[in-house]
């Protein structure tokens, strides 16, 4: 027991030491070489981590889960600072119901800093707008592993419709994943299918001279009330085919 | 007076784990005030790193060369001590059948007469020992030695939570900083009717011919602090009108 721990614990700072590096090596990188070449690195990473790694990341975690598919969301300082990828278009779309509507198991992952676990009985008790929107994309079932450095927590892995016992196996699959988004770093936040969202609060915090936090429930307050995807809704704003008065 | 050396000791200790800048600072500290409190010869303090004890610090020369053997033969009071999770004491080296027969030698060679271990533990986790080596046979005391192994778990923990703080903040501030910057990408694209792109362009050239970070900017924007939309420098110059600069008069 004492050496599984030792060995985790081991595994710990071998992971800080990669981000450590990684984050060094970056910060060289880009230090020495020109603007020019820099631009062409970050397109390239960019495009990397677009076609390459994130999806399948998240492909081989909703496969290891036995899930019909895996989110994973990245948490900032505030509440309005989330970003998320995810493994497929329902995977994207149920985290996106759980962003809408402020409630399901990775805000409470997230807030316990504790694994959570639940299917159709324990659902509708936990959350009961998140179990009926999500329950319309077919899921019926919901693990979500925070991703903690200490006791902060920096993100979730949720798994839509996970087979078998998963508690272990959801851990485990959320400590690997964990290992690979802080070997990305950086790169791995340009990936984010909140970037319309976060836009269009922008835009929304403008118009009404309010600040983000506000502009942010006013266009989730919206989604919700007009029963419309939240990235739906804030590409239309952006676009200005949407405007709130 | 003794009394006196180990409150003194022990108020050095706090203010290394406020003061040092990261955990082998403080252990090397600690080290070799455990040497002075524990009135033995050297102090070494053993680390399983990735499951494989090794040495970490030691108070000086001597202390580290028993510890790396220690260490390189898998025995001796250190090894035991993690091993097996409890304290360790050999009170005289000058036996018939040593404990340890190949570690032995070796500390006699180094003038050693006593050598004694307690483990370092994290609630059930054995992290390492705390090794003490004496030149006259005995034992030092044994409480001490516990509050000093107790100092080491102490240490270890409390900077390797502030260094996993210190990546939580770095990994949040990176989110952040993209999110604040989509953010005044849509709070300048609303104000001043652009597109995304070109609000992203007004944001940039700000950056860049203020030398500030684009974040930086970002978040003056969402704050208020900055309104690009009023300053005749911050202006945007559409492209078609933007004059080419003037050959310098005379």
């Amino acid at each position: 027991m004492a050496a599984r721990h030792e060995l985790l614990g081991a595994e710990g700072s071998e992971r800080l030491r990669r981000l450590h590096n990684t984050m060094a090596a970056t910060h060289r990188r880009m230090e020495g070489r020109h603007r020019a070449a820099a631009k062409a690195h970050r397109a390239q990473a960019e495009r990397l981590v677009h076609t390459h790694l994130a999806p399948t990341l998240l492909v081989t975690a909703a496969g290891a889960l036995g899930a019909d598919g895996a989110a994973l969301t990245l948490l900032g300082a505030a509440w309005y600072e989330e970003s998320a990828i995810a493994s497929n278009s329902k995977a994207a779309a149920a985290q996106e119901l759980e962003f809408t509507l402020g409630e399901g198991p990775a805000h409470d992952a997230a807030e316990h800093l504790r694994l959570v676990v639940a299917n159709e009985t324990t659902m509708p008790d936990r959350w009961a707008q998140y179990t009926t929107a999500v329950a319309k994309l077919g899921v019926r079932s919901v693990t979500a592993a925070p991703l903690c450095l200490g006791r902060t927590c920096v993100g979730v892995l949720t798994a839509f419709d996970p087979a078998g016992d998963t508690e272990l196996v959801a851990t485990r699959v959320a400590d690997a994943v964990f290992d690979k988004v802080l070997a990305a770093g950086n790169a791995l936040m340009i990936l984010d299918d909140r970037t319309v969202v976060h836009q269009a609060t922008g835009m929304i915090a403008a118009r009404f001279h309010c600040p983000v936090g506000d502009a942010l429930v006013v266009l989730r307050a919206r989604a919700f009330a007009e029963n419309e995807a939240i990235g739906v809704l804030a590409r239309r704003v952006v676009d200005r085919e949407v405007v709130f008065e | 007076m003794a009394d006196r050396t180990l409150l003194e000791t022990f108020v050095a200790l706090t203010e290394d784990l406020m003061a040092c800048a990261d955990i082998d600072d403080y252990l090397r500290r600690l080290a070799v005030r455990a040497a002075e409190l524990l009135d033995v010869r050297a102090v070494a303090v053993l680390f399983a790193d990735s499951g494989v004890l090794a040495l970490a610090v030691s108070s000086d020369e001597l202390g580290d060369r028993v510890g790396r053997h220690e260490v390189s033969m898998a025995e001796g009071p250190g090894v035991d001590a993690f091993r097996s999770g409890t304290p360790v004491a050999c009170h005289t080296l000058f036996v018939a059948e040593p404990r340890w027969p190949r570690f032995t030698p070796v500390a006699l060679d180094a003038g050693l007469a006593s050598v004694h271990a307690m483990p370092c533990s994290v609630r059930d986790d054995v992290l390492g020992a705390l090794t003490m080596y004496a030149t006259r046979t005995g034992m030092p005391n044994a409480e001490l030695g516990r509050a000093m192994a107790n100092a080491v778990s102490l240490g270890v923990t409390v900077f390797r939570e502030r260094e996993l703080a210190v990546r939580a903040d770095q990994l949040q501030h990176a989110l952040t900083s993209r999110v604040v910057i989509e953010q005044a990408k849509g709070m300048l694209a609303e104000r001043l009717d652009l597109t995304i792109p070109d609000a992203f362009e007004l944001l940039r050239r700000h950056a860049r011919s203020h030398n500030a970070k684009l974040h930086d900017v970002a978040r003056e924007v969402l704050n208020g602090a900055l309104d690009l939309t009023g300053a005749p420098a911050t202006r945007p110059t559409p492209r078609i009108l933007r004059t080419p600069p003037r050959p310098p008069a005379g």
